[in-house]
């Protein structure tokens, strides 16, 4: 067997393989997605649930309590109002369902419930959006059965005009 | 239980893309580096751990890929979902045991080469937050407005950590980002994410780091200065907090106080000389200062500055940290890597002279729920 010792520097070394793989999925909802969903659809209605151990009302629904792991039965009426937690302005997009940028998103907590629901702000001036600003849901009139049911969250009342 | 010591360490030059290096190849260089360092042969090895991401290979089980290039064949092997230094901790745990002399630790990323986008995205929940393009990002970022208004904390406090930890990045060999930048530089850098600047995140980066743990009797047989692990923990929060909690960094609150117990410390500011955290975005260092009890809610900023003065009697980041670079789930094993250097006197040009004892941290997920700790000493 021939001992090579030294690689030719003249040979240009091979340097990548492209790839691609292809990864689709289809998740099922289940029986508490799959009411909250319908809620959403048919009532225009946000149900969360509450906790009978330790009192928290939840969102998104699921079997179990997301504070103390205790199972969750109690299904509850949410108001489709609420307050700004936090936000932030959006560049780049990174859903499937493109939402065109720039565009608001926040954290809402709705009245009554201890976790916030992340969503969508509209019909506001960036520069007008402020932490505590109460908000309302914007629902579409087609509804799928899909978080953008609601088209966004809008401010509650006009901010008065300035004057200076 | 046994004393278990961290007696070897190897980390790679951290880069944007390591364009001829495979990950077998950059697994395998770190490994060698490593054994080398604690004067150990692959065959000395009991136990392998490695930590990768699957999605970032593109690969199912893509650790079975790597077990040639780990060593792990005909041995003990296990891979774990997260970062390196929650690996770290459970071959603390085997080790302890009783049952295993020596573990080897792997955690590497090629982010480089997933052409597919915010990787983010793929880790998020189909059902409630993937639909609204929600990530660790949107999370991050909503988390800092949230932080800076509870707190009232100006955007230049935020941008000071990125400067600084720039400043000290620049003296790390293994450091992406070896350029020193300014407050303005940073302050002017895009917005990617309001309030979140480019400069403020951590740059992904390909990258790996080998660490080996030894048991009592093999570890003292090296005849080389240690660095003990005294106390460790993991905790993981609620992936959905609010804002009463989301301006606190409850995971790292926990897991810390755990580990300093274990460690027997009462006064983290007081008694550790040194930490190493590793995160995503710039405020969450300040986050993690008030969570491990350095300083209290809202003194981050405060803290930082004294830190950067000398009177806080604690070096924050030597290495420059994960602004500097940031090779995804081997972040936390690098920091561990830096501690251990650190309390044995090995850490070259980041030195700290007279370091004893070292908190190594990584917080990580959406909206830092879930963090890992490990407390070292001499
Ligand atoms: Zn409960």
């Amino acid at each position: 067997m021939r001992h090579i010792t030294e690689i030719s520097s003249k040979v240009e070394p091979v340097t990548f393989v492209e790839d691609e793989l292809e990864l689709s999925f289809r998740y099922w909802y289940g029986e508490h997605y799959g009411r909250f969903y319908a809620e959403l659809r048919d009532n225009r209605r946000i149900l969360g649930m509450r906790c009978e151990k330790c009192g928290s009302v939840l969102l998104p629904p699921r079997p179990y309590c997301g504070f103390c792991h205790a199972p969750l039965r109690t299904w509850v009426e949410l108001s489709d109002k609420g307050a700004v937690d936090t936000f932030s302005i959006v560049h780049t997009p990174n859903a499937k369902e493109l939402i065109e940028t720039p565009y608001a998103c926040a954290m809402i907590k709705l009245d009554g419930c201890d976790v916030p629901l992340y969503h969508l702000l509209g019909e506001v001036e960036f520069k007008d959006i402020l932490t505590g600003m109460r908000v309302t849901a914007v629902w579409e009139e087609v509804r799928k059965g899909a978080l953008r049911d609601i088209r966004y969250f809008r401010p509650s009342e006009q901010r008065s005009i300035r004057s200076d | 239980m046994e004393n278990v010591a961290v007696v070897g360490w190897a980390q790679s030059d951290h880069r944007d893309t390591s364009t001829l290096d495979t990950r077998h190849s950059l697994v395998y260089k770190v490994i060698t580096e490593a054994l080398a360092s604690a004067g150990l042969s692959i065959q000395d090895i009991d136990i392998v751990f490695s930590t990768g991401s699957d999605v970032v290979d593109g690969g199912c089980i893509s650790g079975c890929d790597m077990v040639g290039a780990l060593g792990g064949h005909f041995r003990e092997e296990s891979r774990i979902a997260g970062d390196g230094l929650h690996a770290a901790m459970l071959a603390q745990m085997r080790i302890s045991s009783g049952f295993y002399n020596t573990a080897l630790i792997v955690a590497y990323s090629k982010n480089s080469e997933n052409m597919s986008g915010r990787k983010g995205r793929k880790m998020s929940d189909p059902f409630f937050h993937r639909p609204l393009g929600i990530d660790e990002l949107v999370v991050g970022a909503m988390q800092e407005r949230a932080y800076l208004h509870r707190y009232k904390i100006a955007p230049e406090e935020v941008a000071g950590v990125a400067v600084r930890n720039r400043k000290l990045g620049a003296g790390n060999p293994h450091a992406r980002l070896r350029d020193p930048v300014t407050l303005k530089d940073v302050l002017s850098s895009p917005e990617i994410m309001s309030p979140i600047r480019e400069m403020e995140a951590s740059p992904y980066s390909d990258g790996a780091c080998a660490v080996i743990l030894a048991e009592d009797r093999s570890a003292k047989s090296m005849g080389r200065k240690l660095a003990w692990i005294s106390g460790s923990a993991g905790i993981t929060a609620s992936f959905q907090p609010g804002s009463d909690v989301i301006t606190h960094a409850s995971s790292a609150g926990k897991a810390t106080r755990l580990a300093f117990a274990a460690a027997g410390i009462e006064d983290p500011s007081r008694e550790l000389d040194i930490i190493e955290a590793g995160y995503q975005y710039a405020y969450q260092e300040l986050m993690l200062y008030e969570a491990a009890g350095l300083c209290g809610p809202g003194e981050g900023p405060a803290f930082l500055r004294a830190v950067e003065d000398g009177s806080a009697g604690i070096e924050a980041n030597p290495s420059g940290g994960s602004l500097c670079d940031d090779p995804r789930l081997a972040t936390g094993l690098i920091r561990l890597a830096e501690a251990a250097a650190q309390v044995t006197g090995r850490a070259d040009e980041r030195q700290v002279p007279g370091a004893r004892k070292a908190l190594a941290l990584v917080a990580t997920g959406m909206g830092i729920q879930c963090t890992g700790c490990i407390v070292v000493e001499r």
